[in-house]
């Protein structure tokens, strides 16, 4: 993806509403920006390295679950396992991508992908619910990833550089909790999905033992099973109101 | 470079690699995957 063909995305009208869009979750995002570069400084790791990570790694709970496999020297195959198992959900969330870019070249479909988050995911859902490519879609993702990348990369690299100055007891990240949260409560659209957050939240935190975060893949699993029941329960039901009120008819 | 940083290099260049893979997933075959069609409906919920 060229910085031309950038330059032309941003003409675009949707381009400004992907910018738009992504306004409210900025403010999450950049705290928990800030919370990463100041962690990886304060676990030791040198500047530029983290100037580096930030920009070329620009995943966010990955980094932190890392952090502190790089400061002992872990063997980097546990770190790079370790940053897999974090990101897992994403390739869960690239399916979904998959039906609205999967037409454009491949080089554009790696940019788009490496860009997208859980944040931009979320906001593009609600924008476009249905899964069929359109036109505008692609200069509204931009815009939207423009946002969210500038909303991370420049806190997150003034926190690497203030890592001394600014105290960790601001409890910056539960400000990205707070926006995440946000983020959720807008998702709730129907009965099935509020059953399926409930066992998908209870299931996370049952399972929060086990290690590398696979915790978040069982409340994964739980919460797709529990909104197909659910769905299957309400088909049902729907069924059962239908055939009473044709046999009420018949019996007039 | 010594020893310490090539190791933090490294570490961050597999690391890229993992984000850009994880993310990409679905979109790097050609191909369609087949997916049954529960499958595809409870995705949604993923998030």
């Amino acid at each position: 993806m060229t910085l031309f063909r950038l330059a032309a995305q941003t003409r675009d009208p949707a381009f400004r509403e992907g910018v738009r869009d992504l306004f409210g979750t900025a403010l999450g995002v950049s705290a928990w920006g800030l919370v990463t570069g100041v962690a990886m400084v304060k676990s030791g790791m040198s500047v530029w390295l983290a100037v580096f990570m930030s920009l070329a790694v620009y995943a966010g709970s990955a980094q932190l679950s890392i952090i502190p496999l790089l400061a002992v020297g872990a063997p980097l195959w546990v770190v790079w396992l370790t940053a897999s198992c974090v990101n897992l959900r994403f390739v869960i969330f690239s399916s979904m991508w998959r039906a609205y870019f999967q037409a454009l070249p491949l080089r554009q479909r790696l940019a788009i992908g490496y860009f997208s988050g859980d944040v931009i995911f979320v906001a593009f859902m609600q924008r476009y619910p249905r899964p069929e490519p359109a036109p505008d879609q692609v200069p509204y993702f931009w815009g939207a990833a423009l946002l969210n990348w500038l909303a991370w990369q420049i806190p997150s690299i003034a926190g690497i550089f203030l890592a001394d100055a600014v105290p960790l007891e601001w409890g910056l990240g539960f400000a990205g909790v707070l926006a995440l949260l946000g983020v959720l409560l807008s998702l709730l659209q129907d009965r099935a999905t509020w059953v399926a957050t409930g066992v998908a939240a209870s299931a996370a935190l049952a399972a929060y033992a086990i290690p590398l975060k696979l915790n978040i893949l069982v409340a994964i699993a739980a919460a797709v099973a529990a909104g197909l029941g659910m769905e299957s329960a309400q088909r049902h039901a729907r069924q059962q109101a239908l055939r009473r009120r044709a046999h009420k008819g018949d019996g007039q | 470079m010594n020893g310490d940083s090539l190791y933090g290099f490294v570490a961050v260049l597999g690391l890229t690699v993992v984000t850009l893979v994880a993310r990409a997933f679905f979109m790097i075959p050609e191909r369609e995957l087949p997916m049954p069609d529960w499958l595809k409906r409870g995705l949604k919920y993923a998030p």
